[in-house]
């Protein structure tokens, strides 16, 4: 049976972008309907999903829903349509709440140069906006959703406001790695995390369950299902599961079309659309949607939507400490090396902050159960088998550098021609990783064996080749020439006045900072905009 | 809990008297290994589980197993497509009787002498208890159990993930010293 629904603002996304965007304005009165391709999640379901997984990834905790399928890490290729040179490997949810439920929480501001980095350094691209005009919206947004922090020079982003909640106590592991950087002139900072530290928004502090990615059991970790209540209770709609798959911008108003599982369609008309689909499915909808106003897919007529893919490369390393650190408790990573965001390198290498993971050797050699297992599989059976597990345990150490790329025009997304279960086109990826993110990883490597060396480790591994951040930014890059970039300073897609795009995809350079904070303020300072365009 | 120290010869030293005097008698006993589909007396259930937890005892190095996952183990094994089945090793290796391997290091060197599948078996009863998982024949692996899966067991200090450890701060401080 078709739905037609009527509103003045369709928001196409219920992760944090449209989360954030639909309880701003359902709180300033305006009628909002969020439309969501996936399910809402039962916490506590997810918690058991995660438990009886036999491979713990990020995804793990979560239904893959065959209307709305989404790339895992275990297997990436099975919607992802990879066309090279390089696999892409990083993922996203498909759920009410996005990504953030599989988030690691860390809510780092973009440092000032990260802004100008065409006129600071000659490469990559400066944003239409300053650090100064964002500044006041990180506040705002570390308000929303709960940042736990301390203010610390070496974090590189001046701040007008403190944070909400003192920060997370580092590790036990974090502290050591903290003394030993000091031998080597380097600092280690308390990481500013999305997690409580205290009670906060009717939320309980972090009891260290371990499990950040892929899900907070007590929900200490802000997850947008968060914003996604606060928009309904001011009034706002929820459409789930609503796969959107055309939509029709016009001078007077937008017309959205939606599958639900079962194939049946719906409709719904707006004075204004806020497309908030994170990185991959914002252009691949764009793309999709050739309508009269615009025949090459929205935004696209400067063949720009999709291109500019990004990720934050990783150099992982890891090591044996020479002494118990403790690791595997806690939240996933509560420090790390934030002073390498910014210096005159980045005018012919990326940048890198520096992760110290308190999981232990759970990225490289798999969780504790899958250790266990190999350990069997050599033959280290009986007592002393479990003791050297153990002996083993408590020493392992764990860097991950995220590393800064620079937009590459040929990193892209399209639309390929084998479809989903609905019939939509899978998105096709090309991509490749630059050398000037490739420099920054053998920085980071050497960076990595300094600090492993002064902390007394040994056995020191680093992997071959990056891993994915799980960041996808870049493919609808925000800019001041409409031939350049996909949409304005205000988010707004250039060339239709009553359409938006909130998301990663409009960073058109990175930085090192996870993003999602830089999102956060991003949107909030969108549905301001929104507000005043209705 | 602490491992439990049931496997006092676990590495490449010599005997006591008394494992050398059961090694020997196992290896006369054990002739039948050489085909592992020999006929052997079939046991009764209770007396195969309590075999395969007797194994599994001296594999997994834990005296005190968690209650009532044994059965579920046993079965899934039996499933995995092992080339040795566990319930068969527990026939021919004499664990259904008095006669079994008392140490890991009796029972690896009970396994070297025969087929070569045993240890093979034998990795992966201690794989299944200390991870939870069992591998399926034919790929992939099925869950028994994650909270006492007994590789917590080697993390004195930490809960299994999703597990709340206590305070804001547990995290902290050092963890328990190994004892």
């Amino acid at each position: 049976m078709s739905t037609e629904i009527t509103t003045e603002v369709i928001v196409v996304g219920a992760g944090i972008a449209g989360a954030l965007v639909a309880t701003e304005l359902a709180r300033a009165g305006i009628k909002v309907v969020i439309l969501e391709a996936g399910k809402t999640v039962d916490r506590a379901e997810a918690v058991r999903r995660f438990q009886e997984s036999a491979i713990r990834v990020p995804e793990s905790a979560y239904p893959n829903l065959p209307w709305a399928p989404r790339p895992t890490v275990l297997h990436p290729n099975a919607y992802y349509v990879q066309e090279g040179p390089e696999n892409f490997g990083s993922t996203y949810e498909r759920l009410v709440g996005g990504s953030t439920w599989h988030w690691l929480g860390t809510a780092l501001r973009l440092v000032p140069n990260d802004f100008n980095m065409r006129t600071a350094y000659g490469v990559g691209e400066d944003w239409p906006i300053t650090y100064g005009d964002i500044e006041p919206w990180y506040g705002r947004a570390e308000q929303e959703i709960g940042v736990s922090g301390e203010d610390d020079p070496a974090l590189g982003a001046p701040r007008s406001t403190p944070y909400p909640m003192p920060a997370i106590p580092q590790s036990y592991l974090g502290k050591k790695f903290a003394d030993a950087a000091k031998l080597i002139d380097l600092h280690v900072s308390s990481t500013p995390q999305a997690r409580n530290s205290v009670n906060h928004d009717g939320r309980p502090p972090c009891c260290g369950n371990g499990s950040c990615i892929p899900i907070c059991p007590i929900g200490a970790k802000y997850d947008a299902s968060v914003h996604v209540a606060k928009a309904l209770k001011h009034g706002a709609r929820l459409v789930a599961p609503a796969v959107v798959n055309e939509v029709d911008v016009r001078p007077g108003w937008v017309t959205v079309r939606f599958l639900r599982p079962d194939g049946s369609g719906g409709v719904a008309h707006g004075r204004m659309l806020v497309l908030a689909a994170h990185g991959i499915e914002t252009p691949k909808l764009m793309l999709m949607s050739k309508g009269k106003a615009h025949p090459s897919g929205l935004g696209n007529e400067h063949d720009l939507v999709g291109r500019f893919l990004m990720d934050h490369p990783t150099q992982l390393s890891w090591a044996l400490a020479n002494e118990p650190v403790y690791p595997y408790r806690g939240p996933l990573s509560t420090a790390g090396i934030e002073m390498l965001r910014d210096g005159t390198t980045r005018r012919f290498r990326g940048a890198f902050r520096i992760e110290i993971g308190n999981d232990g050797w759970s990225w490289p050699a798999g969780d504790a159960t899958v250790q266990a297992q190999g350990a069997a599989a050599a033959g280290h059976l009986g007592a002393r088998g479990l003791a050297k597990l153990r002996t083993g345990f408590e020493r392992h150490l764990r860097l991950a550098s995220l590393v800064e790329p620079l937009p590459d025009r040929e990193n892209r997304v399209t639309l390929s021609d084998k479809h989903d279960a609905l019939g939509l086109p899978r998105p096709s990826i090309s991509y490749r990783t630059h050398p000037y993110a490739t420099a920054g990883m053998t920085e980071a490597r050497r960076i990595h064996e300094l600090l492993f060396e002064a902390i007394g480790a040994t056995e020191i591994r680093h992997a071959d080749s990056p891993f994915g951040a799980g960041h996808i930014m870049g493919t609808t890059r925000m800019g001041a020439d409409a031939r350049t970039s996909v949409v304005d300073a205000d988010l707004r897609i250039h060339g239709h006045d009553r359409a938006f795009v909130v998301s990663t995809a409009v960073f058109p350079t990175v930085g090192t900072a996870n993003p999602t904070l830089t999102l956060a303020a991003l949107a909030l300072r969108a549905a301001r905009t929104i507000a005043r365009s209705l | 809990m602490e491992p439990h120290a049931s496997d006092a010869h676990t590495g490449g030293g010599p005997l006591s008297r008394g494992a050398f005097l059961r090694l020997s008698a196992f290896a006369a006993g054990g002739l039948a290994l050489a085909n592992p589909l020999a006929s052997i007396a079939q046991p009764g259930r209770r007396t195969e589980l309590d075999g395969f937890v007797r194994l599994s005892r001296i594999v997994t190095g834990v005296e005190h197993l968690p209650g009532g996952l044994a059965p579920r183990y046993l079965d899934a094994l039996n499933d995995a497509g092992l080339p040795i089945t566990p319930a068969h090793l527990v026939r021919v290796a004499g664990f259904s009787t008095d006669g079994a391997p008392s140490s890991l290091a009796e029972l690896e060197h009970w396994a070297a002498a025969h087929h070569k599948g045993t240890q093979r078996t034998l990795d992966a009863v201690a794989a299944a208890w200390w991870s939870g998982m069992v591998p399926i024949a034919g790929g992939g692996q099925r869950v028994i159990t994650y909270q006492d899966a007994l590789v917590w067991k080697a993390l004195p200090y930490a809960e299994p993930p999703s597990i709340c450890l206590g305070a804001t701060t547990a995290w902290s401080e050092p963890g328990r010293k190994l004892s």
